[in-house]
């Protein structure tokens, strides 16, 4: 029998495909709309979604706003900047003076590193997730309809095992992410059509992008609708956090009593908060009392004491920049628009060096907030198929190599080249009837393979028994439209698939991936449970509310004996909400209003009744 | 190896008008690039990887006029490239010399000294610079002549070898340049 099948893509064809800023202070979440791109607000009031996580004993998930309300008292419960953990291991966290009010896992000190939240062990990417999660549901509950595809924003400097971590993140929440995008890309995506740069004029665009914590800096040339990064630098670890901590040392710096957590998270919103206001005043007065220690904090901080504080940190900046355009190959004086991106940039000394670095005044027209997700929106649009003018052409942050004899890193893909791109290897055995062939390969600049960061561990596996040096092995080393590293080997004698084995060195497995989402429907349906039991709640609530104020202001409706029945309903009602249990709210509730119908029927008779007693009949 | 001209779609030649090229590279981006083949199946998305890839190197490749050379001689006389010859012409050999006893008597010398050595230094400079704009000159010649041999189906190979010898010469001239900058003028060491 003859099928005929609608081909998939042609069904899937009208998804919508949102662009999400997954951003280490607030995370934001966007679609194009009649080829404009727009954030998707909350009722439309809040755009941002503070990247703040509370989960609790009985596992209550918290996001955003909700969440940083417990960030000061529920230190054990909270975890604010989770992405500057992304695809980190516990070693390379050790140290880090950044993170003394985080709850870092002690348990588990070797591969990715974890945090606690109440009593429980949980990876960066799973409380990413967490994240995705809540805005994929604020974007269903706008569109009224599930939301599955996506474009993911990453900082443009991020490595392989990050950018992984992130699209991991996206899976567990139930996200296919169908491409990582580079920030300072989508910032110049969104700018790019903002300003209608198009035709064939040539513009170089930098794009310098200061975030909460990360640092990008990228050079683009863009011209017949074709935005080609030409270079890109930065730092992932550079950002407002910085400054927030420089403030806080500043601060504890005349106190010797030992901080709690909870006293850190305080000076931490003071630092964010003086950071915030130093835009605006020239000086500020700070008299605040540490909520454990009672320490008083009694200082003044001049912008001028501000900037000398975090000037250290805003020069690194200007060392990437000048790295970038070295690379890009472009004369400075060439750079003709200079944008910049990121909360980070509202700081004043940041926008002088910015002037200072580019000889000319910097561009900020899209809020700095927005930016970012509105580009991701955009590049959501080319990949839903509906935008064949404009395409991006970004580059690989780190250049790639594998180990040869003496350690030494022998770079097969050199940073700053346009991906996608490959290169070619052929392996061969040392050893007669030798079956497996190890690839080691790694990220970063330095010359000697232990200074750079290890990415994965490729095991070519089942080469056919031969004497030494026979067999021969092609690999192609792949990095794809992500940033993300692909690998396939080939027999060059049978021209078959090799199998290999991918070992990541700061990453998941898939089978760990599969059950993290798993993991995360588990939770999703406690989080359901939760969410129906605050909706109906509210519901019983209101209905309390109206029904007292009716017993109050109609008394003269009401018989005792209703009076009394409706008083002990609502009481059964209130318990049932104390007591937590959905169920029998919304029994109570459907009881509550059957049982007062026919008394609000007679309300409505009494008043229409009084309202008509005074009117003649002329009047109606 | 990958024929880059083929991919491109573009004659093989030397002399190449990197406007026009970078034209060629937008156009073919926007028909292959594996975002515009994301709903089209995991096969023909893969496919688009890899053409892209092509691509992308290809006009890396070609763009820029020293890696062309280099790509060409790779592809016309890869036994030229194998040979590895590190011989420095006598003339050359000279100057290097003379160049490393005055980096070396600016390191002994004092305070006062110094400035009429740095711009002793600086004045040889000049001349490796010319030098490099010189050979540049004489490699441009030499692209004509392996365009009109490729064009007549003459022989290329002498050509290729005089390029190659120019191209060892200029690199070596600016190591020297480099070496100058990160000794005296506080320029930065070049990775080896």
């Amino acid at each position: 029998m003859l099928q005929i099948e609608i081909p998939k893509e042609l069904k899937k064809k009208n998804d919508v495909i949102v662009g999400i800023d997954l951003g280490t202070t607030n995370s934001l979440i966007a679609y194009v709309k009649d080829g404009t791109p727009k954030i998707i607000t909350n009722d439309g009031e809040d755009k941002l979604v503070p990247s703040v996580i509370y989960i609790d004993y009985e596992k209550n998930i918290l996001i955003g706003t909700e969440a940083k309300k417990h960030l000061i008292t529920d230190t054990d419960k909270t975890i604010y900047s989770v992405k500057r953990l992304m695809g980190k291991s516990y070693e390379d966290i050790q140290g880090d003076s950044h993170l003394v009010s985080y709850n870092i896992s002690e348990k588990a000190k070797e591969g990715l590193v974890r945090l606690t939240l109440a009593e429980k062990d949980y990876s960066p990417i799973e409380l990413s997730s967490f994240i995705l999660a809540e805005l994929k549901e604020r974007a269903e509950k706008y569109f009224g309809h599930d939301i599955k595809k996506c474009v993911i924003t990453v900082p443009a400097y991020f490595n392989d095992a990050q950018r992984q971590a992130t699209k991991d993140a996206g899976k567990i929440a139930g996200l296919d992410v169908l491409r990582i995008i580079n920030e300072p890309t989508a910032a110049a995506l969104a700018y790019g059509l903002d300003k209608n740069v198009s035709g064939s004029a040539e513009k170089i665009i930098a794009v310098y992008d200061l975030g909460g914590g990360t640092f990008d800096i990228s050079i683009l040339k863009l011209k017949d609708g074709i935005f080609e990064v030409l270079a890109t630098h930065g730092d992932t670890y550079l950002g407002g956090d910085d400054f927030d901590k420089a403030l806080i040392d500043y601060f504890i710096k005349d106190i010797d009593l030992k901080l709690s957590k909870t006293d850190l998270s305080k000076l931490r919103e003071i630092a964010e908060d003086t950071k915030r206001k130093l835009t605006d005043v020239n000086e500020l007065e700070i008299n605040a009392e540490l909520p454990d220690s009672k320490s008083k904090l009694n200082k003044k901080v001049t912008l001028e004491v501000f900037e000398s504080l975090i000037k250290p940190i805003v020069d690194k900046t200007e060392i990437a920049c000048k790295a970038a355009i070295k690379d890009s190959k472009v004369d400075l004086k060439n750079i003709d628009t200079v944008v910049m991106v990121g909360g980070s940039t509202r700081v004043p000394l940041v926008i002088k060096t910015v002037e200072e670095i580019f000889g000319k005044q910097p561009f900020n027209n899209i809020d700095p907030d927005d930016v970012v997700a509105l580009g991701a929106a955009v590049q959501a649009d080319i990949l839903a198929g509906n935008r064949k003018d404009i395409l991006l052409l970004d580059v690989n942050p780190l250049s790639l190599g594998i180990e040869t004899i003496g350690g030494v890193m022998s770079v097969l893909i050199p940073r700053n080249t346009t991906i996608p791109t490959q290169q070619k290897e052929t392996y061969t055995t040392f050893m007669d009837n030798q079956t497996g062939v190890v690839v080691n390969v790694y990220q970063g600049e330095r010359e000697f393979v232990k200074d750079n960061r290890s990415l994965a561990q490729f095991i070519l596996k089942g080469i056919v028994p031969q004497p030494a040096g026979m067999p021969k092995i092609e690999v192609s080393f792949i990095i794809d439209t992500d940033g993300i590293l692909r690998v396939r080997a080939k027999d060059l004698k049978t021209q078959k698939e090799q199998e290999i084995e991918v070992k990541p060195s700061y990453g998941l497995t898939d089978n760990e991936v599969e059950e993290m989402i798993v993991e995360g429907l588990k939770n999703a349906r406690s989080d359901m449970k939760e969410r129906t039991f605050i909706e109906t709640k509210t519901d019983a609530e209101r209905l309390i509310h109206a029904v007292e104020k009716v017993l109050e202001t109609r008394k003269e409706s009401i018989t005792k004996n209703e009076k009394e029945m409706i008083a002990s309903m609502l009481n059964e009602l209130k318990a049932a909400i104390d007591a937590k249990n959905t169920e029998m709210i919304k029994q109570l509730q459907d009881k509550l209003d059957q049982e007062t119908t026919p008394l609000a029927q007679r309300i409505m008779d009494d008043s229409i009744n009084n309202a008509l007693k005074d009117k003649s009949l002329m009047e109606l | 190896m990958i024929n880059y001209f083929q991919v491109l779609g573009i004659p093989k030649k030397l002399s190449i008008d990197t406007t026009g090229l970078e034209k060629i590279y937008h156009d073919l981006s926007k028909k292959n690039h594996p975002d515009f083949f994301l709903n089209q199946g995991e096969d023909k998305y893969l496919d688009a990887l890899e053409t892209s890839s092509q691509i992308n190197q290809g006009y890396k490749t070609l763009k820029d006029p020293l890696a062309r050379i280099n790509y060409i001689l790779a592809l016309d006389a890869p036994q030229l490239l194998a040979e590895k010859d590190n011989s420095v012409a006598p003339d050359l050999l000279m100057k290097v010399m003379e160049i490393q006893e005055t980096i070396e008597s600016y390191h002994d010398a004092e305070e006062k000294e110094k400035e009429a050595i740095v711009n002793e230094l600086a004045e040889i400079k000049e001349d490796l610079n010319e030098d490099v704009n010189n050979i540049l000159n004489d490699i441009n010649e030499m692209f004509k002549k392996y365009d009109e041999a490729v064009e007549k189906n003459e022989d290329t190979i002498e050509t290729l070898m005089k390029m190659k010898t120019l191209l060892h010469k200029r690199n070596y001239i600016n190591t020297l340049i480099h070496t100058i900058d990160a000794e005296v003028f506080g320029g930065e060491k070049i990775k080896h």
